[in-house]
Order: structure tokens, then sequence, then C-alpha cells
């Protein structure tokens, strides 16, 4: 009988780099940078860590197949290492593998790195796969866009719960506006102005009906993570630890594109994920237990439907929330995106699920400065990679130990 | 008794306002103007002449039995493929039988007509009962010149057989002379062509009348016992001087639809006689002439059949389908006549692999999918494990077509930032009548005009080109229905 | 149709966000059935956002003229007095027109950044 994750594993060390266009740094140098912070906050030498996993999801564009690039670069003491890619839930593969590692007492300290370099393209966004999407993929697939995909999530749901688009744009500028304000506060988030519901409803559509500030964009950057045992960490001197609660993949089988059922109004993975998490988490009630959370808003339709997809807002009751001011910084409920999410790091996948949890990590040791909540117990993160009808969801929920 | 069972017509929804080129060209070409009225059909940027071909063909043959065909002949100047047999493409979309005949006829604008000899004689035969004759053309032509005024885009199809004949194959009469009126060399992109005068009196005036004749007096017919004859010439005024010429009344000539379409190539005797079989009586005796490098002349005569035949779209309800299109500029965009910035992200990779391709033709020429034979559920595409999960059976589907099924907009975008010739590039999910679901590029349509719940049919298009290779990939898109 | 009060935007200024960005170049008056429509063009960039480049000249329509340049706000912005545009019909025939005339690519509509749902 299996027991999951729950206080089996602690996070030692945590290290995130400042992301945006980093024009002066590579992959390379942006893993450099994300590590010595993290080796640095777990107080080990690097020669201690025993296994290591790299994230990334476009490596042909940066640092190539394999994990050679992470032993490479950081001249790891030929230990091994794994590459790992599950689109934009790359990030929490890498830290899943780090996680089961040393639960399985195969090692005792080991990383998750994640790193995306898409500023070496010559053009912005992410690349365009063209025919090599996968060669069935490339002679029926529409010629779409993640905009595009996710923006008839928006139209379906709006038709669904009756509400108006003017309305349903209201609520995606709060959900926007919201993030943002966070994001003003986060010295390592790419962009860190603050922004008004009228500058985000005055914006031009992307796909309608989503408009530029409902859309995420593209940044260099890394992050990672040490982890280890509770008792270990305990031997190494770590107090107040930051332990995993649960960690849940959930991946689309084909049904919501092939199958006659799914109403294109919610992402079944999520759904399924999280449900899951919150059962290896112990948690019963989690609009009442969750303290915090840093949702994949590639698209502020996704961080909507998601807070449904979570179980934390009714079917069709997130837009109530939202304007209430549920996921607000200083809302009283639970504040989303404290970081300032997606849309104030831009989404380097491989970094991002580590991002979130760095984020979470801050919040729990209250090292936050001036993002930080009042004595938060659990966070939460989640990404979710793909597009409405086909995807991969990751869902990591760590806390404090004991909770 | 062998004859024409079916027909169908294909033109392309848009049409370019002449004026357009007029007033964008007028400075530099003035004497343009003679032949700036009415407007040409132009294809979308996702049509080409096999697209087309398939179009028209799907129209002649809706509602027939089509394991029945035994063959099937396309006709075009503009092949997509110079080796790769583009009548095969052709068949493949409309998920014909491995095992009959196919052949491109091409390099001449009397290939269809040619084609259609050819069938009618091989049905004599008897071994063959239904053969499928497509033609279609898509020529460019160079910015402001008069071809460019004076063609068009379209196609015209017709089931030949001997069963439920409509019109009666009486026979023919054909002309082959080197008459270089105009050629397009090996690797050339547009018409080389000689002095218009010399073409009008040497050419049309000449060549035309000689096969009409032949055709008459061989079957011992004169013109007053003809009800209608069709000939293309894109000369309007030596249309009607060869009507003249052949003792043709007004009303036994029906014109060269100059102003609705110009001329669409090698199609455009199918599209004539399609334009007249569609007003036909029973009884009357019909003429159709081709001009190209000599010509084919073959007589017709309507059957009580015609009265029997399904409502059609034809060339009448295609050239009802109509968005006129006032902007030169997309016109030379879509055919490749200007080099519009791309991107670098428009360089990816566009290789087709040919393995994944001969495994899953049926999927992707013929929009083919999948029904489970243990639960039922119809699906697409057709896979080893059936995607009803209270199913999931593996290895249980037959073979679902799924091409001439209505199917209803679940959701849709129109997106600004997909690369694509005319953004917004929309597309969305359908939910099929009868069941199956599928994502589909939107094509044919104005973002504004789509809705949820919308009905749509599908339409076999261009998906991609592999410029570097010169491939063209083929697949199924969406259309308001 | 209630009117609202409109804080005018400045033209020029390029608005950031992390997908790209846009500004508000011109303010233009279009006369509509009887009335003064008022609206801004500017322009788009999608150039950062993660799926793809794109941007696009727009239209902005922010409503029927009631009473022009009311007064200024705390920041010295001009204020008007607008009737925003709601029906369909009509935000249909302004965005053919706009498309035309003003060449935009584009055409949006204010709504009053009202929090009730």
């Amino acid at each position: 009988m299996s027991t999951g994750i729950k206080d089996k594993v602690a996070i030692i060390g945590m290290g995130c780099t400042k992301f945006g266009e980093r024009w002066d740094a590579g992959a390379e140098n942006l893993m450099v940078e994300a590590f010595e912070e993290a080796v640095a906050d777990a107080g080990i030498e690097k020669n201690q860590i025993q296994a290591a996993w790299l994230a990334d999801c476009f490596e042909e564009i940066h640092l190539g197949k394999s994990a050679l690039p992470l032993s490479l670069t950081l001249r790891l003491p030929n230990i091994p290492a794994t590459h790992v890619e599950n689109f934009c839930a790359s990030g929490t593969e890498a830290f899943r593998g780090a996680v089961y590692a040393v639960a399985s007492g195969a090692y005792d300290i080991a990383l998750a790195l994640g790193v995306e370099k898409l500023k070496d393209i010559g053009y912005g966004g992410l690349p365009n796969s063209g025919s090599n999407s996968g060669s069935l993929n490339w002679l029926w697939m529409p010629n779409m866009t993640a905009p595009g995909a996710f923006a008839q999530l928006a139209t379906a749901y709006a038709a669904k719960y009756k509400y108006s688009i003017d309305d349903l744009k209201k609520v995606l500028a709060h959900v926007s506006v919201k993030s943002h304000a966070n994001g003003a506060l986060n010295p390592k988030a790419h962009l860190r102005s603050p922004i008004t519901e009228d500058q985000a409803l005055s914006s031009p559509m992307v796909a309608h009906p989503l408009g530029l500030y409902d859309c995420c964009g593209v940044s260099d950057g890394s992050a990672a993570a040490i982890v280890t045992t509770p008792e270990i960490a305990k031997k190494l001197g770590k107090k107040d630890l930051v332990t995993v609660k649960s960690l849940q993949i959930a991946l689309s089988n084909g049904e919501e594109i092939q199958y006659n059922e799914w109403d294109g109004t919610y992402f079944v993975s999520t759904s399924k994920a999280s449900t899951a998490a919150y059962r290896e988490a112990g948690i019963k009630d989690p609009r009442k237990e969750i303290s915090m959370m840093e949702l994949h808003d590639c698209f502020s339709i996704t961080e909507l439907i998601t807070y449904e997809d979570l179980h934390i807002s009714q079917r069709g009751g997130a837009p109530k929330d939202v304007l209430e001011g549920f996921f607000d910084l200083k809302g009283g409920g639970i504040p989303a995106q404290v970081d300032g999410g997606l849309k104030c790091f831009g989404h380097p996948i491989g970094a991002s699920g580590l991002r979130m949890l760095y984020e979470m990590y801050l919040q729990l040791h209250g090292r936050a400065d001036q993002r930080q909540l009042k004595d938060p117990k659990l966070g939460l993160t989640h990404n979710l990679g793909g597009f409405p009808f086909m995807n991969v969801v990751s869902i990591a929920i760590v806390g404090k130990e004991g909770v | 008794m062998v004859g024409i069972v079916s027909y169908g017509g294909y033109i392309p929804r848009r049409r370019l306002n002449r004026m357009a080129i007029m007033q964008e060209m007028g400075w530099y070409i003035p004497a343009l103007m003679m032949v700036a009225g009415g407007e040409r059909s132009m294809c979308n940027w996702d049509e080409d002449s096999l697209t087309m071909a398939v179009a028209s063909a799907r129209d002649c043959i809706a509602g027939f039995d089509k394991s029945k065909i035994d063959g099937l002949s396309l006709a075009t100047t503009t092949p997509s493929f110079s080796d790769r047999q583009n009548a095969g493409i052709v068949s493949a979309a409309l998920n014909l039988r491995d095992d009959i005949a196919t052949a491109d006829f091409t390099s001449s604008l009397k290939s269809a007509t040619t084609a259609v000899i050819a069938a009618l004689e091989s049905l004599k035969g008897g071994d063959r009962h239904h053969v499928l004759v497509a033609a279609a053309d898509h020529r460019k032509t160079r910015s402001a010149s008069f071809y460019e005024m004076w063609f068009g885009d379209g196609a015209a199809s017709l089931l030949l057989g001997s069963e439920h004949v409509i019109a009666e194959y009486k026979g023919s009469y054909s002309l082959s002379v080197d008459f270089v009126d105009h050629y397009r060399g090996e690797g050339k992109e547009f018409d080389y062509t000689w002095e218009e005068r010399w073409i009008r009196d040497e050419g049309y005036a000449k060549i035309i009348p000689q096969s009409i004749g032949g055709l008459l007096k061989k079957y011992g017919l004169g013109m007053k016992d003809i009800s209608k004859v069709v000939y293309p010439c894109f000369i309007t005024r030596e249309h009607k001087g060869i009507a003249k010429k052949i003792g043709a009344s007004k009303e036994q000539v029906i014109d060269n639809m100059h102003d609705v379409t110009g001329e669409t190539g090698a199609a455009h005797p199918l599209v004539l006689l399609v334009s007249v079989l569609e007003q036909a009586k029973p009884g009357d005796r019909i003429v159709v002439a081709s001009f190209g490098q000599g010509s084919d002349a073959l007589l017709f005569q309507v059957t009580d059949n015609i009265t029997k035949l399904a409502p059609r779209k034809g060339v009448k309800g295609s050239l009802e389908n109509r968005k006129e299109e006032t902007g030169y500029a997309k016109f030379l965009t879509f055919n490749g006549l200007i080099e519009a910035e791309t991107g670098i992200r428009a360089e990816a990779e566009t290789q087709t692999s040919l393995t994944t391709l001969w495994r899953n033709r049926k999927m992707i020429l013929g929009l083919v999918g999948g029904k489970c034979k243990k639960c039922g559920t119809v699906q697409y595409p057709k896979t080893d494990v059936c995607v009803n999960p209270r199913c999931n059976a593996f290895h249980a589907q037959e073979d679902f077509e799924f091409s001439d099924k209505d199917a209803k907009v679940m959701s849709f975008t129109g997106d600004y930032l997909a690369v694509s010739v005319e953004p917004p590039s929309v597309y969305g999910m359908v939910q099929f009548d009868g069941g199956g679901r599928t994502l589909l590029d939107f094509t044919d349509c104005d973002l504004e005009g789509i809705q949820i719940g919308q009905t749509m049919k599908l339409s076999f298009r261009r998906k991609y080109y592999d410029k570097e290779r010169g491939f063209v990939g083929y697949y199924w898109k969406a259309i308001p229905k | 149709m209630t009117a609202y009060t409109y804080t005018h935007q400045v033209l020029g200024r390029e608005l950031e966000a992390i997908s790209g960005h846009y500004a508000f170049q011109k303010e233009g008056q279009l006369p509509y059935k009887g009335r003064q429509v008022y609206y801004y063009t500017g322009y788009s960039s999608v150039d950062t956002s993660c799926c793809g480049p794109g941007g696009c000249g727009f239209a902005f329509v922010i409503g029927y003229m009631v009473s022009w340049h009311l007064g200024r706000d705390a920041s010295g912005a001009y204020v008007s007095e607008i009737e925003p545009l709601a029906d369909s019909a009509e935000r249909q025939d302004l965005t053919k027109l706009l498309m035309q005339q003003a060449h935009v690519q584009q055409v949006n509509f204010w709504t009053p950044a009202a929090t009730k749902l």
C-alpha cells in the first residue's frame, strides 16, 4: 500500500536567478547562478550532492540533449544526472525525480535544476518546431498557437456560465492586475510594473478575448532545489523544515480532443491531479487549508479556471471570488501568484516549476520581504503544459513540517 | 450507351474585382482597361488545382456509391507534382478503391476533353463501368498582364458511365496541331505568349470552327441540330466571332464567363459544359470543344435521366457562393507574386515523413477515422486503442469516413500570432454529427461570421508547402456550410 | 444607456506587458447615427509573447461623446463624459467603418471597469 510522499523529504536549499531577457547569460551561466544560491542556502559542499535532475523543454535551442550540460557546467563529481522534459511541467518533474530519489533511500542529497534560455533564437516567442513537432502531428494538427487555444477556453467558459465577454474580460483584468501588483514587489521578476484594470481592458487582443495583459511572455531564467530527508536535514542543523506534502502529475489521454464528453470549459487533468494531491497531503478542504499558490497563469483564463479545477472555487464561481479579492495578496483568502506569476516572470519553461517552489520556500521561511504573507503553512504550485484539450499538469504542495 | 452520369463544379469563393488590378497597375499598363470589367475567380491561399479538383469531384459524386468507380483522371496544366501522380492524391482524398486506374492528363489546355474522350472510349469496352474525370487549373500570371485579367481559377468534374446516363456520348472529333499561342517551358512559372491578334485570327478563329465543323460533318449534323455549343476563348469579341463562323445563334452559344470567373484553363471546357448541363432538357444536343495545340470536339445528347439527377452545387451554385475581393495585394500574396516577409519563425522545418504519410494516408488524405466494433464509438483519428474510457478496446476499429459528415463548431478562435498567409488563423474544435470530434483549421470564412454551434462541412486543402523540397502537404479544413 | 466619466489616455506612451507593449497614438471622432463616436487609434507589438510575434494597428472605441473635456483629474488628464457602446450591431458596424477609415486591423470597445457581476 503506497503512502505518498508527505513529509518524507525536506527542501534544504533553493536558488533562483533574476528572470528576464538575459542577453548577458547563456543557459550555462543561468544554471550556475541558480545553483550557487541554492548550494549556499543549503550550506553544503557541492560534492555532498549524490544525484541530479535537469529540466528544460526546448533544449535544442540552448543546452542540447542529455543531462551532460548540467554535469559539465557544474563540474559534478561524476554522479548520476538525468535530463527530464514534460512540457511546462518539466521543472516540477526534475523536482519530483530528486524528491523520489531521496525518499527511496537511494541517495541522501539530490539536486533538481530547471533552466531555459529562450532569447537565443532571433525572434520573440517560443521556437516554432514545424515538422519537428512530431512526424504525424505535423500532417494534421491545426496551425495554432497557445493564445488561440486558450482563447477558446474563455469563450466556451463564458458561454457555459452565461458571462458576457465584457464581464469576463473585467474578471481577467483583475486576475492580471493582481499578479502585476505582486510582481512589482519582487526584485527577481522580469516585469515589475503595476498596471490598472483600465490599462488591461484597453489593451489590444492577442487572440480574442485574450488581450495583451492576459498572455505570458518569454524570459530566460533558472531555478534550483536541493532536497534531503528530514532526518538528514536536522543532522545538518536545519530548523523549521519545509517538507514536500504531495507531488502529482496528470496527463490527458485524448478523451478531450477525441471523445464526445468534454465541454471545453475546464482542465480534466488539473481536476484529477489536484484531487490526488490533496489526498496525498491529507488536505480535506483546500479553500481553508492552502495558504498560498503559484499557478500556471500562461493566460489569465487558465488561472481563473484553475481556481475551479483546484476545487477552491465552485464551478462557474471563480469570477466572483476574483472580484471579491479572494486571491489578492492582502485579500484574506488564498493569495495567488504571490511572486508575480508567469505574467511578471515570463516562462523559461524548464525553470518555471522550480521558480514557483522557490517563492513558496521563501514564504514558508519568512524570507519574502515585501510580499511576505502572515504565517503561511501550505503552498501549492501548479504547471500546465500543452493545450486545454491535451496537456500535462503538475501539482506540488509544500509546507511546514508537521502541518 | 455510355455518357455522362453526373457532373460537379467548383469555382473558388473569392472573386477579384478586375478594377482592383486596374487601380493598382493602370498607371503601368493603361491598356488593361480594355479587359478590366467584371471579376475573376481566385483561389484562396490554401487552394490549388488538386483541391479544386477534389471539391468538384465531391460535388459530382455526392450520393453516388463511389465503390463503383473504376477509374479517375485528372486534367490540369498546373499539377502540384511533376512526378507523384496528382490523380492519385485526388483519388486518396475521395477515398476511392485502391484497385482502380488513375491518370494525369496534362500539358495542354485541351487535356480535359482528351481525358473525357479516353474515359468514354474505355467504357465502351465494358470492363470499366464508371470513370471520374476531374479538371482544374490555377495558372500563375505576371502582375499587370492581360492574362492576369483573362484567367480565373476553377474546376469541373464529370462522372462517366454506362448506367443512368444523363447525356449520351455520341462521338468526338479531334485535331492535334502544334499551334503555339503560348507555352510554359520546363521549370517556368509563367506562360510565354505570342501576339494576341495572331492567336485570335489564326488560332481560335480557325481551329475551333475546324474541330466543331469536323465533328458535325462526321456525324452528319448541322448547327441547326445542336441545342448548345460551348468552347473557350478569353477574347470575348472573338468568342462571339467564332459563333458567327460556325453558324451558331446567340441562343445556341453560352458566353465565355469572362465576367464572372475568367478562363479556368484546362477545366474551362468542362466548366462551360457543366453550366450548360445545369439548364439542359432531355433531347438537347450539346457540343463541347476545347482549344490547346488543336482541339477536341465532343457531342452529347441529353436523356430523360437528367430530370432525376439530385440537385448539386455545380458551377451555378459555386458562383453564388461569392466573396468579392478588392485587395489586389492579397491576390498577389496568395499567388506568391510578391514576397511578403514571414519572419524567422516561419523558417521552421517543413519536411514530410513519407513513411508516416504512407501509414496514415487514409487519415491524412481521406479523413478516414475509426468506429469501434466493441462499443460503436466513432472517433478520429483511428487508433489502436478505443478512446471511449468505458471501452478502451485494443485493435477493434474499422474504417469510418468523416469527410462527408457535417460538424458543429464547439469552440473556435482567430489567432493573430500563428504563422499565416492571411491572419488571423481561424481554427477550432468541431463535433461531427453522429459522433467524433477533432480540431481543424477553418477556411473560406470570416472570423466575425463564425459562431458556436454553427454547421461546418469539410474541405480538402493545402496545409503546408515545403519550399525547400517542393512538397505540398494536403489535409482537411472546416468551412461554413 | 448611462454615461460614464472617462479619463483621457496619454498619447504616445508605451504600456508594457510581459508579452509585448501597446500605445495610443491619436484621438479621433467619427460621426455615427447623428452623434460623435470618440475613439483612439494605436498600435500593439506582441514581440515577447511566449507564442510567437505579432501585433497590429487597433482602434479603441470609447463611446458616444456626451460632454467633451469636462475637466481634469488629479494627474492633470482630461476627463469627458462618454456613453459606452454596448449594442453588438452598432459594434459590428463601427468595426467595419473603422477598419476601412482608420486602416486598423482590430477594433475594441471600452467598457467601464465596474466590478459587479
